[in-house]
């Protein structure tokens, strides 16, 4: 293999940015072993990395401090102030006036700042495995899934394994980012249970893989689960689902 | 602001690792503890700029040290958050050359969860690193924002900004990232104190 450092430099900046296959990943990582100099060029671009993150991090926080700030001036600037008397009619075309522009200034801002990636993180939660009294520890997956082994999840999983198995592959691979392997392995447990009279982590299942499809940018699937989950108040992920709506992913299809 | 929101130490943790609703998570912690934490540089010979600016130096570091997974959940969050503003203040006070008022400064009794103890070359290697950033131009700091910290992809940053494609965007973000890795690679000093405590 010739060595290039300029071109290596490159490839290491598409590792560092997610972006190499797994034989540049293996490549990239078999240089780092062997050649200190692009070892030291690694530990300077994660340093310009995580000055990019500070920087932000600082600025949100530093936006919400002076949110606060204000928030807390503004209620005691209006403490002790006389109330103004004012007509019903008068605070029902207020009300009325305010709705319209939120409404209107919601749908905008919706559009103008909705990303698939903010509306899977709104959506998004963990799931937890419930914990048990009993001896047993679970399978070796349940272990692997509990202390956050994504990786080791995934590698463990068969086509002989359960439904319950393949959701938790599911959910491990959101976490690694592999939203097809997700996608995958959920559509599996909902297809396996199709024939059965109980159907474990089917809702689960339908929830998780409505994020998966956002994130792969198939809204048209994606809202086609919204809406079964929806039109059931009793679905486990009721609430959870409601908070994606098919407005926004609607809106995501126009960006599309 | 004024959110009823009330979040559980457990459900903040999760909010922060997860980086979901990480706003009101911020906005929650701000609430529940501002007073407190404030009162503590306050009470011991600072000014109300200085808790607002340490606070808000201690909710970045402890929104980081709960994403790198370094909070060990065997205190509360607001004795961590005690614990991180008054060693924060005290490296302040340090840097102030004010050896006086940081002896008599809080009780002695330190406690022994080390990770919220940020040494003062830490601090100011954080400073640095910060500064080196802010350097870059106003269009680099945006496009390596939306990319590194966004987590945007290429086409959502064209969607964002003013570049014709996908592939201008790339151009751009590669060269201002080869920009900030020279500026960091400049300054030694960051460098040494960054490896030798992992930031």
């Amino acid at each position: 293999m010739t060595y290039d450092f300029n071109a290596n430099i490159d490839l290491l900046e598409q590792y560092i940015d997610g972006t190499v296959n797994d034989e540049e990943r293996k490549l990239v990582e078999q240089l780092l072993n062997n050649n200190a100099e692009l070892r030291e060029a690694y530990e300077y671009m994660n340093m310009a990395v995580a000055s990019v993150k500070l920087s932000a991090l600082h600025r949100q926080v530093g936006n919400i401090a002076a949110a606060y700030k204000t928030g807390k001036n503004s209620s005691t600037a209006t403490q002790g102030q006389p109330a103004k008397i004012r007509s019903i009619g008068f605070y029902a075309m207020r009300v009325a006036a305010v709705l319209a522009v939120v409404l209107a200034s919601y749908t905008a801002i919706q559009y103008a700042t909705i990303t698939p990636d903010k509306l899977y993180t709104s959506a998004f939660e963990a799931y937890n495995l419930s914990a048990t009294r009993s001896a047993s520890k679970g399978t070796d997956i349940e272990q692997s899934y509990k202390m956050g082994n994504w990786n080791a999840v995934l590698s463990a999983i068969s086509n002989e394994s359960g439904q319950k198995e393949k959701f938790l592959g599911g959910v491990s691979a959101l976490y690694l980012d592999k939203f097809d392997v997700a996608a995958d392995y959920f559509n599996q447990v909902i297809d396996a249970n199709k024939t059965l009279t109980e159907k474990p982590y089917t809702q689960e299942s339908e929830f998780y893989l409505a994020l998966a499809l956002i994130k792969l940018q198939n809204y048209d699937a994606a809202k086609s689960i919204i809406h079964k989950i929806t039109a059931n108040p009793d679905h486990t992920y009721y609430n959870q689902v409601k908070k994606i709506s098919t407005i926004k992913t609607a809106l995501l299809s126009f960006k599309k | 602001m004024n959110s009823k929101l009330r979040l559980s130490d457990t459900d903040l943790i999760i909010s922060i690792k997860t980086n979901k609703n990480l706003n009101s998570a911020i906005a929650f912690i701000y609430e529940a503890h501002f007073e407190y934490l404030s009162s503590l540089i306050t009470n011991n010979s600072g000014s109300e700029q200085d808790a607002q600016d340490i606070l808000q130096e201690v909710m970045v570091d402890f929104i980081r040290v709960v994403q790198s997974g370094k909070f060990r959940e065997e205190s509360s969050v607001k004795t961590f958050l005690h614990s991180m503003t008054r060693n924060c203040w005290l490296n302040e006070l340090k840097k102030r050359n004010s050896a006086e008022k940081r002896d008599k400064v809080f009780e002695r009794n330190r406690l022994q969860d080390d990770n919220s103890n940020e040494t003062y070359e830490q601090r100011e290697s954080k400073k640095k690193l910060l500064e080196v950033f802010n350097t870059l131009g106003d269009g680099c700091k945006k496009i390596l924002t939306l990319f590194y910290f966004e987590s945007l992809s290429m086409k959502e940053i064209v969607e964002q900004t003013n570049y014709e494609n996908e592939q201008v965007v790339r151009n751009k973000k590669h060269k201002c990232f080869k920009t900030l890795v020279a500026l960091v690679k400049n300054n030694v000093a960051i460098i040494e104190t960054l490896k030798a405590n992992s930031i």
